[in-house]
């Protein structure tokens, strides 16, 4: 069967598997159910997030680099000693056993005695109320003779399903990691394994807008000097009918058995190269980063549902992007985190959409190349000061799929801004709003109503924050206590079908706490 | 928006943008209602060639709607659109085809019983269009694309009925049964007709139906029930209940929901019932006597007809309550404006009035037809068609939908035209394919237009004198009217959906080619049933619904073909049509018919003249499997047809395909034609 429930409408859609509030929108969607934040510079964003380490000795001081190289020797007489890695990990902090966790939890109402909902009419909506996740992460270092770090990552991660909220003693972990790398002391490193591979995003909007990929394969990254470069090459074979099907046969002697008729993976590779322009983190830093993909799908034949056969083509996807982030601006010793990303993307065919999903709006043939396309404009920022931070976020999106539809509901630009200002009240006690305005500009009509209208949905958010670890916006672990209000322009309301009790809510309120925290990731990388 | 909100406001600070509307266009995209329509002035309805289409198997053009398709079996969605008519439109334009005739485009109920609603005629939300086929920027992309090549489109409306919505609980269980135990007549047959005491209630009719229909109405099922003359009624094994309660499904996965309100664009009031209200709906179970067969009343027949649903649980609509007329009248007003259709074909219409039995009450007909025209006219379309389907043969029946009438409140019109059935019966299927006499074609013309067929053929056959069909429009062409009388616009055809293919019970080849040489050069519209270009051949529904771009293996025809002989054919006799006015508007002037079957001289010969003002042609029809003149045996005088012509005038042979022989005409204006079998000569002077 071809047709998937996007293709039927984002209200339909809402209605069967309960997704985000509003609805989710035609354009392409993330399938990623819940994306941990990542601080938008530098990219190793983890190391970022860790104490300061102590400023490396000078050149010619030699007694500090006989320490160096006692310690050199130390580590080195560790790893003969090897699987001693307590003793390891105590001599080397990249070793060991290492734990790291993202998560993020509300509780509260919607004040209408229901649970509280996220409100997106855009693909990728403020984040203010999100549903819980959580990621579990579990790395393992060793250090090989020739000095070569290797680490085995493993990375669980929940849903939104909570015992306590539903009384199902149940909950489905996803294995988001998995994977060992290996770092030379050349700065080079390589990975192979099932990884989360990303880059700076777009905080507010929980959003990765030039690269995120989610595959299964190997990768590798070299810094030289000033300038990094890196690569990736993965895959991907979802459990839809688009990529994967199986099919019953009559056994040759009794019973049936099951075959393979469809199995089509999709190859992703990426490559990327970032120029650092650093110096004191008191002064501007800079970086600039150049991003390209390219999707493939072998072709295939499928099975409808009264047996006919139905080809699949060959398909293709590309991607480019670029970057420039500039960060510093304070020094170290005050913790402050000032930043600001630009982020530009152009892809066509099956680049433009999620991998993680199938693609529609396919065209005549069933490809997605070279008609549709996905064009990104993002800015993402952070100023830390003495008095508190803002946090500030907006991106455009022009989403064309490859149907021959000219005035198609699936095409269309959308936008969203959102700000967060907060001031630093008391010890560790933020006051603050979170402002957002997201609209969807699609070229059809509204099944609901037959209309073409243009969703929008202007949010306020007022709160306070408790920030025990520090002053900058990126200090975690975070307790919320918020207040939402979202309107609903009829155009938003008309994205919901008909008996569905939520159009009769031009307001949809939030109150409750939230918490969020992240610590010893190993994701983002 | 409530722009005087403190948020509203706030959002336009933060967008700068245009906000949420509350009609009408956004994103700069002008809404489909708000485009122009294209006014049709001028244009004579008697030019065109109609082209049915049905939706799903005429050609798949987005693959994104391919919901539950199953092209393997015939009864499901195979996967065709109307992005597909779009790209197909250069193929009609070479065919030469006028006009479309699309199938229905509203949204259906998905399944029932098995089957899907693929054909389009199982209504649910009579608002919205059915996404298997697209949406209201596809169909006016197809519209707009058509009307480019200077085509017409023609939507068929379904207003008799609906999908499967609701089943008759009479059992009160509350799910549907598809048998009930233990057996029973109807409410009428046993408390009012077997009942003694109440005998006297119960007319003829009833007794009849009782009396005949009794093993067959014994069983009960709770989707479909037979017709009950005071209503269907409630049963369990201790007696009747009552009127029996109505259910409507509640199954989302197949649609088969109560239609929705209207969207308040629509400006329906909120204290009026909707399609969802059970009382829209005659309920009285489902046509059981169909045709004036056994000893019913014409007007018992007509009332089942009328009243009862149609078969497959397809719920029949109270057209009479005001309030459902005014649902579907508006309804459909709509689809002239947001898809800027050139006519409507009409599905069913004699299930709906009864004007054959009262032909001056106004009833749906009267309402929807002129307020159909009035619509068009006030959006700048004039000559706006609309022909019905009444499947019967019987020629006075289906020509009473083309006549107007007069009550209390005035004048009032009713169709343009109908689905030319009785031509089917009498002389496509009599004459084309069992060989029956051609002077029956020359009866039903003469009833038709009221030439009174005194003669005794057509008396002994049974053509009333006529005129069976109006003979004044129903309104001018500026009004929206056509400005045409009906008898001059019946739309004839040789097969369509509801019937099989005509190479299906003709395989041959030679029949469908004398009948497409008759439905080209007769007065009237012709309308080709898709895939009569490609020789198709499938039997009743659904085998005659074939997949069009499958193309037409068994005669080796690639998908839409244009390279041999029967689309050539077809083209031809279209591009001849085109260019010869005669054939288009001319008066018709019988000049020979057969009334004997069976092989002599003459045998198959039909032979009428097309004249018009600047255009005359002799036309010489063989439906016989024999070379055969246009003159009387030898044996009866030998007198050959005697044309209109001036002695010595030389005609050539146009027909397509002909030998280019070219006929003198003699003394008296007698031509001896000679005609190849199961062919024609259409002849023009030189």
């Amino acid at each position: 069967m071809l047709i998937r429930p996007e293709m039927f409408r984002p209200s339909v859609v809402v209605i069967a598997l309960g997704l985000v509030a509003v609805a989710a929108p035609v354009v392409a969607q993330p399938a990623d159910p819940a994306q941990p934040p990542t601080e938008a510079v530098p990219d190793d964003t983890e190391a970022a997030r860790r104490p300061e380490p102590p400023p490396p000795p000078p050149a010619d001081d030699l007694a500090a680099l006989r320490a160096q190289l006692a310690a050199q020797e130390q580590r080195l007489a560790t790893v003969e000693r090897l699987p001693d890695a307590a003793g390891q990990a105590a001599s080397d902090p990249d070793t060991g056993f290492r734990f790291g966790s993202y998560g993020r939890i509300l509780a509260g109402t919607d004040l209408r005695g229901g649970r509280p909902q996220p409100i997106a009419v855009v693909g990728f909506g403020p984040r203010i109320v999100e549903k819980s996740y959580l990621e579990l992460d579990f790395s393992y270092g060793l250090r090989a003779r020739n000095g070569a770090l290797v680490r085995t990552v493993v990375t669980l991660a929940f849903g939104d399903t909570l015992f306590h909220d539903t009384g199902e003693f149940d909950a489905q972990p996803a294995l988001r990691n998995f994977f060992a790398e290996a770092g030379f002391d050349d700065g080079t490193t390589l990975w192979v394994g099932s990884r989360m591979y990303r880059g700076d995003d777009l905080y507010l909007f929980d959003y990765w807008p030039l690269d995120n990929q989610n595959t299964i394969g190997a990768g590798v990254r070299t810094r030289k000097g000033a300038l990094e470069i890196a690569a990736h090459g993965g895959v991907n074979r979802l459990l839809d009918d688009f990529q994967y099907q199986e099919r019953d046969i009559a056994d040759p002697e009794l019973g049936a058995t099951t075959v393979v008729q469809l199995d089509r993976q999709r190859t992703i590779g990426s490559a990327s190269a970032t120029y650092y322009a650093e110096s004191d983190p008191a002064e501007l830093n800079a970086k600039f980063k150049l991003h390209a993909e390219l999707q493939g799908l072998p072709s295939g034949t499928r099975l409808r549902d009264d047996a006919s056969p139905e080809a699949l083509p060959r398909d293709w996807g590309t991607t480019i992007g670029a970057q420039a982030g500039v960060w510093g601006l304070a020094p170290a010793r005050l913790g402050y985190r000032r930043h600001a990303n630009l982020f530009a993307r152009w892809s066509k065919g099956l680049a433009a959409f999620d991998e993680l999903a199938p693609p529609f709006g396919f065209d005549t043939m069933l490809r997605t190349y070279p008609r549709a396309s996905e064009i990104v404009l993002g800015l993402g920022a952070n100023w830390d000061d003495r008095w508190g931070h803002v946090l500030f976020a907006a991106y455009g999106r022009r989403f064309v799929d490859a149907d021959p539809n000219v005035r198609d509901r699936d095409d269309g630009w959308e936008y969203a801004v959102d700000v967060r200002p907060m001031a630093h009240v008391y010890e560790g006690v933020f006051a603050g709003v979170d402002l957002s305005y997201q609209a969807r500009f699609p070229r059809g009509l509204m099944p609901s109503t037959q209309l073409a209208a243009d969703p929008g949905v202007v949010s306020i958010a007022p709160m306070l924050a408790l920030s025990p670890m520090g002053r900058s916006a990126y200090d975690r672990p975070q307790l919320r206590l918020v207040y939402r209000a979202a309107h609903l322009s009829d155009g938003a309301l008309a994205l919901y079908a008909e008996d569905d009790p939520r159009r009769a809510h031009t307001w949809v309120h939030f109150l409750g706490a939230q918490a969020e925290w992240w610590f010893n990731s190993n994701s983002y990388r | 928006m409530n722009r005087s909100n403190l948020f509203a406001l706030a959002s336009v600070a933060i967008s700068a943008s245009t906000s949420a509307v509350a009609c009408g266009a956004a994103s700069g995209e002008d809404h489909p209602a708000d485009l122009p329509h294209v006014s049709n002035q001028g244009d004579d309805w008697r030019d065109e060639v109609i082209y049915q289409i049905v939706v799903d198997r005429f050609a798949n053009g987005d693959p994104n709607n391919d919901f539950n398709i199953a092209p393997s079996i015939p009864g499901r969605y195979h996967g065709g659109d109307w992005q597909g008519i779009i790209d197909q439109l250069g193929y009609l334009d070479s065919l030469g085809v006028t006009a479309l005739w699309i199938s229905p485009v509203v949204k259906n109920t998905e399944e029932d019983a098995g089957f899907a609603s693929y054909h389009g005629y199982w209504t649910q939300d009579f608002l919205r269009p059915n996404p298997h086929f697209g949406d209201l920027y596809k169909l006016r992309e197809l519209t707009a694309g058509a009307h480019a090549r200077g085509m017409k489109v023609i939507l068929d409306v379904v207003t008799n009925h609906v999908g499967q919505l609701f089943f008759y609980d009479i059992n009160g269980n509350g799910q549907p049964d598809d048998w009930l135990s233990g057996g029973g007549l109807s409410h009428t047959c046993v408390q009012i007709c077997a009942n003694p005491g109440r005998a006297t209630e119960c007319s003829d009719d009833e007794r009849i139906y009782c009396e005949q229909g009794k093993d067959y109405l014994e069983r009960i099922i709770e989707w479909d029930p037979e017709y009950d003359p005071r209503g269907v009624q409630g049963w369990s094994s201790l007696g009747f209940s009552g009127p029996a309660d109505v259910r409507f499904t509640d199954w989302p996965e197949s649609n088969r929901v109560p239609p929705p309100r209207p969207p308040d664009w629509f400006g329906w009031p909120d204290d009026k019932p909707w399609f969802d209200d059970q009382t829209w709906y005659n309920r009285m179970g489902r046509v059981y006597v169909w045709w004036h067969e056994n000893d019913y009343s014409r007007e018992f027949v007509r009332e089942q007809e009328t009243l009862g649903d149609f078969p497959g649980g397809l719920k029949d609509l109270d057209t009479d309550n005001p309030d459902v007329a005014e649902a579907l009248t508006r309804s459909f007003e709509y689809w002239i404006e947001v898809a800027d259709f050139d006519g409507f074909r009409i599905d069913t219409v004699k299930h709906i009035d009864r004007p054959d039995v009262a032909p001056n009450v106004r009833g749906f007909w009267g309402l929807f037809t002129d307020r159909m025209r009035a619509k068009a006219a006030s959006l700048g379309k004039e000559n706006f068609f609309i022909f019905g389907e009444a499947f019967d043969g019987n020629d006075e029946l289906i020509g009473a939908y083309t006549k107007g009438g007069t009550d209390a409140a005035g004048g009032f019109g009713r169709f343009d035209s109908v689905f030319y059935f009785s031509q089917y019966y009498r002389v496509i299927e009599n004459v084309f394919k069992l060989d029956a006499p051609t002077r029956n074609i020359e009866c039903l013309y003469n009833s038709r237009v009221g030439r009174n067929p005194t003669d005794a053929f057509c008396q002994q056959n049974g053509y009333p004198a006529g005129p069976t069909h109006g003979g004044t429009p129903h309104a001018t062409s500026a009004n929206g009217g056509i400005g045409l009388p009906p008898q001059q616009v019946t739309v004839g055809f040789l097969d369509n959906h509801d019937l099989p293919r005509f190479l299906f019970e003709e395989t041959s080849e030679g029949a469908l080619r004398a009948a497409l040489f008759y439905l080209m050069t007769w007065d009237g519209i012709p309308c080709l049933y898709y895939g009569t270009e490609q020789a198709f051949a499938g039997g009743v529904d659904p085998a005659n619904r074939e997949d069009m771009w499958r193309g037409n293996p068994a005669r080796g025809f690639a998908p839409f073909d244009t390279s041999h002989a029967q689309f050539a054919l077809v083209r031809d006799l279209i591009a001849l049509r085109k260019v010869r006015s005669a054939l288009r508007r001319g008066t018709v002037e019988m000049k020979w018919s057969t009334t004997v079957p069976g092989p002599r001289r003459d045998a198959g010969v039909f032979g009428f003249e097309r004249v018009a003002s600047d255009d005359k042609l002799l036309v010489v029809l063989n439906t016989s499997l024999q070379d055969s003149e246009a003159c009387a045996p030898v044996a009866d005088g030998g007198a050959c047809l005697v044309s209109s012509f001036a002695p010595g005038t030389v005609l050539r042979d146009l027909a397509p395909g002909s030998d280019g022989l070219t006929f003198t005409v003699g003394a008296g204006g007698a031509v001896q034609v000679r005609v190849p079998a199961q062919s024609a000569r259409i002849l023009a002077p030189m």
